[in-house]
């Protein structure tokens, strides 16, 4: 004889999103770049070769493997907003089918700081466990200067009181430093009090979230990609437009199990700044117990953690002829 | 969601990582500094505003408690170990703690976290960790019972050892200064300090029939109400999830609190004015009474553990003692006045 009895309310609800083997960013646009009239044909010809070869590693990661992959590309909307998505869709649409590739999502990195009422910047900030360094036993709390966020310890600050001499110079440290450092400290927002404008360090960290489905706000996945009645014609600002808009109906899921983001080198440094931020995200358990467990039920190989399930390819500058 | 628990049964999504070895954990167990029982409404608006990220779970039977999304604290410190286990070896991970309401009234503040044997005996890439919430890594393998006995003994409060009291006590003040409380309790009270350690106690006999109950008969569970307000439980059981442990501990914790309240309250009280002494026994009695509800979530597994603590010390029967002389008391003064009620009737007419 058993007898059970469950609160809805005691459960942790958590939406599941779909997912897409792959997912690859083809480009990531300044509005910038667009009123300089950038070549949007030669940018993504070059892409192709590189696209071609990620294709491929799925299939020897996993051969016979039917690939799920979507492609996207990013508009940064968020600094400034000098074009309108009528004149740059078109374009950019043209410009892949000319280069043989499809565009299935386009995103708004504007939409990383916030869409619909809830910010997923905020969320991934709230998710920030900070590295410890050697020592700490949870007896002080993380120090955290606001705003800021570092692979390890910073070299403490050198306040002259009365009567003291000045202390001698301390290195700062990398937390999981192979004897010698590599110390990043990166601004998430500025100003440290009211209304925070978000770096783009942390909005690319949201932007490779929102790509593997590891946000959650209440346990509902933000932004989820939306069709757009293009019959009427495309808006003329940005924000009209959904978090991430679906351009293809044949699109395969916007998240996936892995990341790929093809970009210039310009990006770099933000990407490192990005790696230093996702790796100490703790991510929304349930979701990351999905991703991997769906992934690994496909025949893919069980990852350590989500910094390795994000690739770049790293492209040197488009030279002009 | 991935639950570490005392379980030897490996995890297809955990690849070659070494079992859990212990699961340790601390509970501070207190009231929330308001003159009344905080609502469901204003309960979730509480937890909610402390841990922003994730989300508050409830429960209304039998009891209104609510518990808040878990809050992580990155650790790269030592382990104290038992005798016969050297002195410390060091851990890297993070420890998960919560914040719970019971009754809207009591306040509960824990920290846990499962301690596995690195793969690769090194700290590895931060993201590694952020991806286990709530578990710890030794750098060196050890075995589960020096990890459980050094947690527990004096060795686990030497400066440099993992803290879990220090976080709990940090998270307990957080709450008690938020702004939706008015910031003082009408009842005077200490807080307990239960630290715990569970251990797997093997595996479940080859064809026993009903698992659970197998299960069941083979968790044991040891504890000791030291000094002042400090007490430790140890804890072997089969296959019990982290969440289920910590949900038995700190409903223990929970009663043991109520009784150390209210035995401390009446011993405070005993030499005071009988008037006093009727309006704070009215008030432990509004303010405590319904909250005794033992075993109340605690798992098949675990629940056994219960009515062997109800068997021996017995704490509903002393707590069942404990309302009965409030009650007479009450009862008693209640008559008292009555007669000099009617005395005085009698002497007026």
């Amino acid at each position: 004889m058993t007898a059970d009895f469950q609160e809805n309310s005691a459960r942790p609800r958590t939406q599941q999103v779909p997912y897409a083997h792959l997912s690859v960013e083809l480009d990531h646009l300044y509005m910038e770049d667009l009123v300089g009239g950038a070549d949007l044909d030669a940018r993504m010809a070059r892409v192709r070769p590189f696209y071609e070869a990620i294709v491929a590693s799925l299939s020897q990661e996993r051969p016979g493997i039917k690939p799920r992959i979507s492609t996207c590309v990013m508009i940064d909307d968020y600094f400034s907003s000098l074009i309108s998505p009528a004149e740059v869709l078109p374009r950019l649409r043209e410009a892949a089918a000319s280069a043989g590739l499809r565009i299935d999502y386009l995103a708004r990195e504007s939409a990383c700081a916030s869409i619909g009422g809830i910010s997923p910047a905020e969320l991934a900030v709230q998710h920030l466990v900070p590295v410890p360094a050697a020592g700490d036993d949870g007896s002080r709390p993380p120090t955290l200067e606001t705003g800021w966020l570092s692979n390890g310890r910073r070299t403490p600050a050198q306040t002259r009181r009365s009567m003291q001499p000045i202390r001698q110079w301390e290195p700062p440290v990398e937390a999981n430093a192979r004897r010698h450092s590599v110390f990043v400290d990166v601004e998430l927002w500025d100003p440290p009090e009211g209304d925070r404008t978000w770096a783009c360090a942390l909005l690319a960290g949201v932007w490779q979230l929102l790509r593997l489905g590891l946000l959650r706000d209440d346990g509902r996945a933000p932004a989820v990609p939306e069709r757009l009645d293009e019959s009427a014609g495309l808006p003329d600002t940005w924000a009209q437009l959904p978090a991430v808009l679906q351009l293809e109906d044949t699109a395969m899921p916007f998240a996936a199990y892995k990341t790929y983001s093809i970009l210039d080198r310009r990006f770099f440094l933000v990407e490192s700044a990005v790696q230093v931020i996702l790796g100490q995200v703790a991510p929304h358990p349930e979701a990351l117990a999905s991703l991997v467990e769906r992934s690994r039920h496909e025949g893919l190989g069980v990852v350590d953690d989500i910094l390795g399930r994000i690739g770049y390819v790293m492209l040197p500058d488009l030279g002009t002829r | 969601m991935r639950q570490p628990s005392t379980s030897k049964e490996p995890d297809p999504t955990r690849g070659r990582e070494s079992e859990p070895l212990v699961v340790l954990g601390e509970v501070h167990t207190g009231l929330i500094t308001h003159h009344s029982a905080l609502r469901r409404a204003e309960t979730e608006r509480l937890l909610a505003w402390l841990v922003p990220a994730g989300q508050v779970l409830s429960w209304e039977r039998p009891i209104p408690h609510a518990v808040s999304a878990p809050v992580l604290t990155g650790l790269d410190c030592s382990l104290a170990l038992g005798i016969g286990g050297g002195k410390s070896v060091r851990a890297v991970g993070t420890a998960s703690s919560r914040v719970a309401l019971t009754g809207g009234t009591i306040l509960q503040c824990s920290t846990v976290a499962t301690v596995r044997a690195a793969q690769f005996g090194r700290r590895e890439g931060w993201a590694h960790y952020t991806s286990r919430p709530g578990e710890l890594e030794t750098l060196s393998p050890q075995q589960a019972d020096h990890l459980a006995e050094g947690f527990l003994g004096e060795g686990g409060q030497r400066d440099g050892v993992a803290d879990f009291g220090a976080v709990c006590e940090r998270l307990a003040r957080r709450v008690q200064n938020a702004p939706m409380l008015e910031g003082r309790s009408p009842l005077l009270f200490q807080w307990t300090r239960t630290r715990w350690a569970a251990t797997s106690a093997g595996t479940v006999p080859e064809g026993a029939a009903d698992g659970a109950n197998a299960a069941a008969e083979t968790a044991e569970a040891f504890m000791r109400v030291g000094e002042g307000t400090d007490r430790t439980l140890r804890i072997q059981a089969v296959r019990a999830a982290v969440e289920d442990l910590a949900e038995f501990c700190g409903d223990v914790a929970l009663h043991d609190w109520i009784l150390t309240t209210v035995l401390g309250y009446l011993d405070e009280i005993s030499g005071a004015e009988p008037e006093r002494q009727l309006a704070e026994i009215d008030l432990i009695l509004t303010r405590l009474r319904h909250l005794w509800m033992p075993s109340a979530r605690v798992s098949t597994e675990l629940s056994v553990l219960w009515s062997e603590f109800e068997r021996k010390p017995g704490f509903s029967r002393q707590w069942q003692s404990l309302v009965a002389r409030m009650s007479d008391q009450i009862a008693l003064h209640t008559a008292h006045q009555l007669g000099v009620l009617i005395n005085h009737h009698e002497q007026c007419t």
